[in-house]
């Protein structure tokens, strides 16, 4: 089977939006901390250790990890079925029919269209599946060839128990 | 046919017992104030309150035509609700106790659609005429089912019906302590409460008690005997308690086919009927609690849109059984969910995996509360947790052939459900880098059911399924 990987600007993509996060959090944790440090004296040094290791996991999710999910992250699309890789730690191998497919979305954040980016969405009965970091065009061929799959085999289903049924007055 | 229909007039009734129910306790308390008016302003607020719902039984009419059921209600804003006829899935009798007193029947809608739109419904109406109108719902959600066949006897299965025998195995090995404890707290309270109106003390009278007796060697042997009695108190009072609840509540439990629908029925204050189509059913579970592994009884639950959604209500095939005679049951009634395969168990390299993190989670908890209060009494848990994680690895376990999957899991309950693979949305693996090395994975099997239960882990199992799995999954 060959897999195909993601287009190289999500690593920027990731690490933009994450860097965001960790200023944002470590802006507000630190403000928090030096506004109630007359009232905690005592625990002092816990809170500063959990705002610290805080920060220091948020770090490495912003430098670090983006470049790992990267290496790991691939999917493949055939005839029948979409696999897709992913993860950090924990490697998540998912495998969807196309037939169990209801519909299939594009969608665009604002750091993603800064680096020229598409998500698509592919929702089934039970749950949602996401593919990131995919270029416009690949996203369109994507989403084009799935939403043909799905309405063709729709089709195929129909007639097939129209068939069947007419087999069955008879 | 486009006739509009009002619900029975004994509704109003039900609206405003159900509304004194909810306020049960403000009028047991205004009651037992002793005063002649109370009693009087009681009459005259129900009266009041039947007006309201008098009011709101007017303004509800429904019509039943070809294609849909039209539901208008409301009594400031009208609203107009239409379902069409092939979405129902199910429609349901049911009956409590104001219902049971005027002799009438509540039909519950379901569409199977998340946000159960059908809930707003209210139909209620005698036997004869809900009969007809549960026939008339029905006649379109399957091409095949002809109405007049809905009670013939020629298409019922066998029908299978609790004894007393099994409903008191039921309600013992159900989970008594817990019961026992949840009656028993509020209602000493509330004894306490009642006897301090006599001016008796009883907390004061324990302790007393307890002070009485002087030297520590007695004190500790009556303290046992005490807590002993105690116990013991609680435990036959819960059992007894387990068992009339149980005898009530699935009095003459019956489970049959009809054609293409499964009937379920049971109740004695509120009677509960059940009708579902079997193609809406995704997954059958066998359920077994920790006492009841010991017995081999198993509760045999269905996963069903429309069926179980209800609060506290289990989605209950057949409420308790051994292993073969539930397999009969799904002999005769589902036959599309037999299954008789070996159940292959998580791997041996795998046993690590079950105790490890969960032994480390626990011992970083206990250290953390070790430090802030000085203190290890919460190491007596860790007998507990390591049989938790053992229970875990026993009941892990995977089994499948070209059609149906079974899955077991849970860790002091264990649950056995069975899956075909033409229900399955997407199965997943995932792993993480000692999962690896060691070829096991944690499995996801993702199926369309109800939107809580829609996704069953299964941690630890060897890695080489998936791709047998896969081969299996329904692709056109």
């Amino acid at each position: 089977m060959n897999y195909s990987k993601l287009n190289k600007n999500i690593i920027w993509s990731w690490f933009t939006s994450r860097l965001i996060l960790l200023i944002i959090f470590s802006v507000t944790l630190l403000g928090i901390k030096f506004k109630i440090k007359d009232s905690i004296l005592e625990s002092n040094w816990l809170v500063n250790l959990i705002i610290i290791i805080i920060i220091i996991l948020l770090t490495l999710n912003a430098l670090i990890y983006p470049f790992l999910e990267f290496n790991q992250w691939k999917y493949c699309i055939t005839e029948d079925k979409i696999e897709i890789v992913h993860g950090l730690f924990f490697i998540k191998t998912t495998i969807i029919p196309i037939i169990k497919i209801q519909h299939v979305s594009m969608n665009q954040g604002p750091i993603n269209r800064l680096f020229k980016l598409t998500k698509v969405t592919i929702n089934t009965a039970g749950g949602i599946h996401v593919i990131d970091g995919l270029t416009v065009q690949e996203a369109q061929n994507i989403t084009d060839y799935l939403n043909s799959k799905v309405i063709t085999k729709v089709i195929k289903k129909e007639k097939n128990s129209t068939i069947q049924e007419e087999l069955s007055n008879e | 046919m486009n006739n509009i229909r009002k619900n029975s007039m004994g509704s109003i009734f039900y609206y405003s017992f159900n509304f004194l129910k909810s306020l049960f306790f403000i009028v047991l308390t205004v009651l037992l104030n002793f005063k002649l008016w109370a009693p009087l302003i009681l009459i005259g607020a129900y009266l009041l309150i039947s007006v309201f719902y008098l009011i709101k039984w007017k303004k509800i009419n429904f019509t039943i035509d070809d294609t849909s059921l039209t539901y208008n209600y409301g009594i400031f804003s009208v609203k107009k609700l239409i379902i069409p006829l092939d979405k129902i899935t199910t429609v349901d009798l049911s009956q409590d106790l104001p219902l049971r007193i005027c002799n009438l029947y509540k039909i519950k809608l379901d569409t199977g659609s998340f946000l159960s739109n059908g809930a707003e419904t209210e139909i209620i109406l005698n036997k004869i005429e809900a009969t007809k109108v549960k026939e008339e719902l029905l006649s379109f959600s399957s091409n095949e089912l002809e109405v007049s066949d809905l009670n013939d006897d020629k298409f019922k299965s066998e029908i299978f019906t609790i004894t007393t025998n099994e409903l008191i195995k039921m309600a013992v090995t159900n989970n008594l302590f817990t019961l026992g404890l949840g009656i028993i707290l509020p209602s000493f309270l509330f004894v306490n409460d009642m006897l301090n109106e006599f001016d008796i003390n009883m907390l004061g009278f324990i302790e007393d008690f307890i002070k009485s007796k002087s030297s520590l060697v007695s004190n500790i042997v009556s303290s046992v005997l005490v807590i002993t009695l105690v116990l013991s108190i609680v435990l036959i009072f819960s059992s007894s308690v387990s068992i009339l609840f149980t005898l009530f509540k699935y009095h003459n439990f019956k489970v049959y086919k009809s054609k293409e629908h499964i009937n379920i029925q049971y109740g004695l204050i509120s009677t509960k009927n059940y009708s579902l189509p079997i193609s809406n059913i995704n997954s059958i579970t066998y359920k077994q609690t920790l006492l009841r592994r010991f017995l081999k009884l198993y509760i045999l639950e269905i996963s069903s849109i429309g069926y179980g959604d209800e609060q506290k209500e289990e989605a209950i095939l057949y409420p308790i059984g051994t292993l073969n005679k539930l397999n009969k049951i799904i002999d005769v009634i589902l036959p599309d969910f037999t299954f008789s395969e070996e159940i292959i168990p998580a791997p041996k390299r795998a046993r690590f995996r079950f105790f490890f993190p969960t032994l480390l989670y626990s011992l970083t908890f206990i250290i953390g509360a070790f430090f802030i209060k000085q203190s290890l009494f919460l190491l007596i848990l860790s007998p507990f947790i390591l049989l938790c994680c053992y229970f875990h690895y026993k009941n892990t376990g995977i089994s499948y052939n070209t059609t149906k999957l079974l899955i077991s899991t849970g860790m002091l309950t264990c649950k056995k459900t069975i899956i075909p693979f033409s229900k399955l949305e997407s199965i997943a693996i995932q792993n993480n880098y000692f999962q690896r090395r060691k070829k096991i994975a944690n499995y996801k099997f993702d199926f369309h059911a109800n939107i809580f239960k829609s996704i069953i882990v299964v941690q630890n199992l060897d890695s080489i399924h998936f791709r047998t799995l896969e081969k299996f999954l329904e692709y056109n």
